[in-house]
């Protein structure tokens, strides 16, 4: 017997294995002492959450840098973290050779490239990719790839919202965030993905081009997305046409400092406020979970939107340290 | 995980090797549970097990071409899992001192502690019968009854000749036959004599 098929042919049953050693009087006592113990094993509850927690570091892992080995305890952050702020062509040359530079003194490993907005920048930061792609990223938001970026796909992992203007090249370009895949040949659109925020879920919105749109675990099931078209995904959304739904017009206006909020949380609404205008804002539950819309206009201060915020909603607002919270009357 | 077919680990093998990022997920999701579960049986701490589960599958993930996919997969991991809890333990060992981790084996299913569990049920005589069993002999009993591993690969796993493992488990059935049949004489008499 080979050692390839030996765990097959052996493998059958054990129980048999087991009898096969017993006297054949002795077979039924076996046989039920066998049987008597079957579920024992599932008796010890798997913790669903620590279980995920530990497929989320594991597949961040196999997404992010193929064969980087990571360190337990720091999830998340790899090897290099080198923080680019692209602001002008210009300055992203600097930086790159600084990157080099520092690359220098980590031979071997494997670099992840972090692009960031900072908080607080009203306007879109733009970025450019190794690939001649480019976009906008808002306030908070981050994009990494791996310097094996291109070899087969050009792989961008996003925390936030950016768009993206790709450029065509042949390979695919996929953007993953903490539960969407998409994937694109060239084109342009705007994924928004916050994993924090109340209902937290991705939405993809096109532009130009198509684009498809997974699960973030399987993509086995897609939809495809043509301009004008954008999708909603939740933990729970069906992957299905009938969830596809038209842009509005202000699903990009973010890029100039608009606002498009409508019928959002109004947790969400502060996350992405705090963000954009680099400010503490609180509000009870209750509140947080209620929901708002904001005509689209460019507001001069954090103060004016809260104005219109408390108007919309009824509440008040005071001033805490290093910002605002709303309050119920 | 005993009831996944060899074939499918087969093709979860073949996966990796193609660095198939969707069939490493699948693999998790189906192979996680009853790896936890052995792992807890050696470390009995959920944090340890957890760390031990997450170094296994990326240890797998950065092995994934030398996988040979004519090998058993389910045996490899089991292999890991059992190396790196051992060697969890040994350098827990290291910390504690002689006296207070006494040779006595800790019982494996937790059910003494649980007092809301009604001690007469059979189920839980049965558990605590096991956990009575000499640690190797409850390991071989383990691995056999609920892992879909064969007996040869039991006995690589825990380096023992096959016909020993073989030996562990028919004095294992052995045992949990004599009381059961004790039990069943008995009639369901609820005292705390198998302690």
């Amino acid at each position: 017997m080979t050692t390839s098929n030996r765990h097959i042919t052996n493998k059958a049953s054990n129980l048999v294995n087991v009898l096969s050693l017993f006297d054949i009087a002795e077979h039924d006592d076996v046989r039920m002492a066998w049987n008597q113990t079957a579920d024992l094993d599932s008796d010890l509850a798997i913790d669903p959450i620590l279980k995920a927690r530990t497929k989320t570091y594991i597949m961040e892992a196999v997404a992010q840098v193929p064969g980087v080995s990571l360190v337990r305890d720091r999830p998340f952050k790899l090897s290099i973290r080198s923080k680019l702020r692209l602001f002008t062509v210009r300055t992203y040359a600097v930086a790159a050779s600084l990157v080099a530079l520092v690359a220098l003194s980590f031979v071997l490993s494997a670099k992840v490239h972090v692009i960031s907005a900072p908080v607080g920048s009203q306007i879109a930061v733009a970025f450019e990719l190794p690939d001649g792609s480019s976009g906008y990223l808002s306030a908070g938001s981050e994009i990494r790839y791996s310097d094996t970026f291109g070899d087969n796909v050009r792989l961008v992992a996003l925390k936030g919202e950016a768009i993206f203007d790709v450029s065509k090249d042949g390979t695919s370009f996929v953007v993953q965030t903490f539960d969407t895949r998409v994937s694109v040949l060239g084109t342009s659109f705007a994924v928004r993905s916050w994993p924090g925020d109340i209902e937290a879920q991705s939405v993809i919105s096109v532009r130009e081009g198509r684009v498809a749109v997974a699960h973030r675990y399987d993509n086995s099931v897609f939809v495809e997305l043509v301009p004008e078209q954008k999708i909603s995904l939740g933990a729970d959304t069906q992957l299905d046409v009938g969830n596809i739904l038209p842009t509005t017009d202000n699903t990009f206006s973010w890029i100039d400092g608009g606002i498009d909020f409508v019928n959002m949380p109004i947790g969400t609404v502060l996350n992405e406020l705090s963000r954009r205008y680099d400010v503490r804002l609180e509000a009870p539950v209750s509140v947080r979970h209620r929901r708002i819309t904001l005509l689209p206009s460019q507001y001069a201060s954090i103060e004016d939107v809260l104005i219109d915020m408390s108007a919309a909603v009824n509440i008040r607002y005071r001033k805490i340290a290093g910002g605002y919270e709303f309050f119920l009357n | 995980m005993r009831s996944i077919s060899e074939d499918q680990f087969r093709s979860w093998s073949l996966g990796l090797q193609n660095s198939d990022a969707s069939s490493f997920a699948e693999l998790f999701d189906a192979a996680y549970d009853a790896l936890f579960r052995y792992a807890m049986y050696i470390v009995q701490d959920k944090d340890a097990a957890s760390d031990i589960l997450q170094d296994v599958f990326l240890k797998l993930w950065q092995i994934r071409e030398d996988v040979d996919p004519e090998r058993s997969l389910r045996a490899l991991m089991y292999q890991m899992v059992r190396n790196y809890a051992l060697n969890h333990e040994r350098q827990k060992k290291r910390h504690v001192s002689e006296d207070v981790e006494a040779d006595h084996p800790s019982v494996r299913f937790d059910i003494l502690a649980d007092e809301k569990l009604d001690a007469a049920h059979l189920q839980a005589r049965i558990r605590v019968w096991i956990d009575q069993m000499p640690t190797r002999r409850r390991e071989a009993f383990i691995l056999s009854r609920y892992t879909g591993l064969s007996h040869e690969e039991i006995a690589t796993l825990m380096d023992l000749a096959p016909k020993t493992v073989n030996n562990h488990i028919v004095l294992a059935l052995q045992y949990l036959r004599s009381q059961l049949k004790e039990f069943q004489d008995k009639d369901l008499i609820v005292g705390d004599d198998f302690k």
